[in-house]
This record gives C-alpha cells, structure tokens and sequence, in this order.
C-alpha cells in the first residue's frame, strides 16, 4: 500500500470516540493555464497546491490540550505527484497551552516563511514569491517549534529549531516576531542555517488593511555566508481591492537572491460565487538576466474551500 | 547584526493593545499561519463530512455503558461459578479402617459438609466411590459438580 494512504487508512479503522475532535478540512483549486516558459508555450491543466488534511485534539487539562494536524497535498490534475497520491505538508503533533503557548514537533511551515502573512496574493500560483524572489519559504522537516499564546495580545513569537540529522551540519534555527492590530500588521523575522548552513536571512513585512484596500510589502535580505547561495535582496509589494463579490490584485517584485536581477509581477481577479467558492483569473510575468526568454502565464481557475 | 535587529524588535514589541477576538476562518485559511489556537479552536464541523463525523461520534458517546464498577466482580464470580458447574469434583475420605456404619456415616457428612463449602448453590452426586488404599484399607471417594 502506498506509505502516504497509511494515516488514511488508520484514521478509518480507528473507533470514532478516537476521532473527538477530528476535523477533515482542505481545499480544490485548479487552473486552466496557458505557459510561456522559456521560449516553449503549452497549455496545461495546474493544480495549486490543492490539499487535505485532518487536525484535532484532546484536552488534558483545563490550560492544556494535545493537538495534532496531518495535512497533504493532491494533485487534482494528474492524480499522483511523482507517483505519490498524497505528498506530506504541515504535519505536527504537540502540546498546546492558553497561557503559556504551543510546542509542535514535526514537518512544518519556518516561522520565517509564516511571518510573510498574506502578503504574497498569489500564493500557490505561478506568481508565488518562491517561485524567483526568494528561496526561503520553507518547509522544513525534523522540526521543533515554540509559538506564543493569543494572551500575549497583538504580539506573535515563535522559534523553531531544524535538526539537520546530518553529522558536521549546523541544524538550523528560524524565529519571527509579529504585531497585528487595528488592521495594522508588521513582522521581522530570521533564518540561520535553513535553506543551507551558513545562510542567515532577514525578513521585514508589513500589510495594511483600510477599508476595501489591502496593501502590503516584504524585504528580504539574504547572506551567503559559507553556502552556495546568492547574496543580495530582495522586494516585492502587493495590493488588493474589493469591489462587492471582485477582488483585484496586483504585485510586483525584484531580486537578486535566486536569480541575479530577476523581476516579476502579476496581475489578478477573483470572483466570489460563495463563501467556500470563487473562480480566478490571472497573468504573471518573470524575466532575469540569466534568462534568454521571458516568462508568462495567463490563467483561469476555481477554488473551493471544504 | 541581524540578530540583533531582532531583539529590539522584541523589545519594541513590548507594549500590548487590546485583542481582539476574531472570526473563525476556513481551517484551509488558518492552517497557513500559526495561529495555533484558532485553528484547533475554532469549530468548523457545522456542516458536511464534519457534521456528520461529530454526530456519529456524539451517538457513541451517548450509548449507555452495559457495565459498572461492580460488573468485573459479578463476572468473576460467575464465571467461577460457570467453571465449577462444567467441572467434575471429587471429595475423598479418610481411609476407612473399618468399614461399618457410624464410621462410614461420618465420613459420608464430613464429605457432604466439604462439598456444600465448595459449591454455594448446592451441589449434585455424579459417583460415590469406594477405592482400595495402599495400606488396604478403603477410601469413600465422592464425584460432584456444583449446581
């Protein structure tokens, strides 16, 4: 049987008074994607990291409760990913406290790559900022990480250690410090050792949210260090507008950190058919120096939350 | 030198405003971030696979239990008591030097007493045996089951 099917095939023979507090969750979203792609041009179906996952917990006290999340992704598209149905995303099990905060251990999302928010408006899409402004949104396994709890108000804390489990490698170490409030977000946050020991990164973000109006920003500054990386920085800033069941997006960005000057920018429109459902239109571009021929993607696409 | 950006962040973030309690987004939505509290908090069984998830585990959770506390004891005993009646029992005598009544009579009460001990709800004679010892004399053997 396939490895990734086996959480599956637990929970379903598992007695339901050890599902409690079991709750299924995910998401379909899917394009219909015309790509230009150095110099090639071909229409594809995409799936945009479509995903389910199950999450719980268990209360062991009044302050303390077990909480746990097995999330994979599933291509809608071709069925299998390298011949795996399911491919593993955020999966953690920990301990949870309302005044002392969350402890995970497992595979998840860097506190670096988290603090960047919703800044990036697409995400999961051509136009994501991994794709050729940063290579530090990263998902890193053999992790441990301390998170601050919701009573420390408007401030968010975590910092996460990354156990290389490799002999003479520096295991590596992300945090992130975050506000939010009044519709006013701002985070910084560093990597040491992540993407590759002897890489250090800094993160800055902001969002702003008035009224219909989204705006946001993100610097990134990456140093080399020992490793084979690039160094140099990178930016980028995005806005969104909405306009009753119309969401318009723009973003743009330049870096230097994963390709030397590298540009991108993306313009895009969601229409809300529901509160779980929405269709998707957009177009990314991305040009470097080392590319001989630009990039372009023009998309259509639905999404549906469950 | 970045590290140390961080920590006046930190010191920076001291001051505190008022939190606000937000709505529940789509666990999809929440998953994202790490804002642990809201995604294992906030109930999203409402409505499809949940809803019918959360109501099948609330219907087990409602089936009254068929034992107590006392259950495993009562079980015990009657199982001892199952055992006893599948079992056949002996009770033996002493020898019997010589076999005449008020001897024999003793014997035989000692006997039924020893095997109205053994089985509470009473008892039923499956054999009544007279065996040669070694030293020739004769031994009264009883073979019993419990009711």
């Amino acid at each position: 049987m396939n490895k990734a099917l086996l959480p599956l095939a637990l929970a379903a023979v598992m007695p339901l008074s050890a599902l409690a507090d079991v709750t299924v969750y995910g998401k379909a979203s899917v394009s219909f994607q015309s790509t230009d792609e150095a110099g090639d041009t071909t229409t594809e179906v995409v799936s945009n990291s479509s995903r389910i996952g199950v999450k719980g917990s268990e209360s062991l006290s009044e302050d303390l409760k077990a909480i746990y999340k097995f999330e994979f992704e599933v291509q809608v598209d071709d069925g299998d990913k390298d011949g795996e149905i399911f491919t593993q995303r955020n999966i953690y099990v920990g301990l949870q406290s309302k005044t002392k905060g969350t402890v995970i251990i497992g595979k998840f999302d860097t506190p670096l790559k988290v603090a960047q928010k919703k800044i990036d408006l697409f995400t999961d899409l051509e136009g994501d900022i991994k794709s050729i402004l940063t290579k530090n949104e990263n998902r890193e396994s053999n992790s441990l990480m301390y998170s601050s709890p919701k009573a420390w108000g408007p401030i968010k804390a975590s910092v996460a250690y990354i156990a290389k489990e490799e002999d003479g490698v520096d295991d590596g170490t992300s945090m992130s410090l975050a506000y939010s409030s009044g519709g006013i977000y701002a985070a910084v946050a560093y990597d040491q050792d992540v993407e590759t020991e002897g890489a250090e990164v800094l993160r800055v973000v902001t969002q702003l949210n008035f009224g219909a109006f989204q705006l946001g920003a993100l610097y990134e500054d990456q140093d080399a260090g020992s490793s084979s990386l690039l160094d140099g920085d990178a930016w980028m800033i995005s806005a969104k507008y909405k306009i009753d069941k119309i969401v318009l997006k723009a973003q743009f960005g330049e870096s230097d950190t994963v390709k030397t000057g590298a540009e991108t920018f993306s313009l895009g429109a969601d229409y809300i058919l529901s509160k779980r459902t929405k269709v998707y239109t957009y177009f990314t571009h991305e040009e470097a120096d080392s590319m001989v021929d630009d990039n372009d993607y023009a998309g259509v696409g639905i999404e549906l939350k469950f | 030198m970045k590290l140390s950006i961080l920590l006046l962040a930190l010191g920076l973030g001291a001051s505190s405003i008022i939190w606000a309690e937000e709505a529940c987004e789509f666990a999809v939505e929440l998953s994202d971030s790490h804002d642990f509290e809201d995604f294992h908090n906030c109930e999203q069984a409402t409505s499809g696979l949940n809803r019918l998830l959360k109501g099948m585990v609330k219907r087990e959770a409602q089936v009254p239990l068929k034992t107590t506390n006392r259950a495993p004891a009562r079980a015990l005993i009657q199982l001892e008591s199952e055992l006893k009646h599948a079992q056949m029992m002996e009770a033996e005598s002493a020898p019997l030097e010589t076999p005449t009544p008020a001897p024999l009579v003793q014997q035989r009460l000692q006997l039924f007493a020893q095997m109205t001990q053994a089985c509470a709800k009473g008892f039923s004679l499956e054999a009544e045996e007279y065996r040669p010892h070694a030293s020739g004399e004769l031994i009264l053997t009883y073979q019993y089951r419990c009711l």
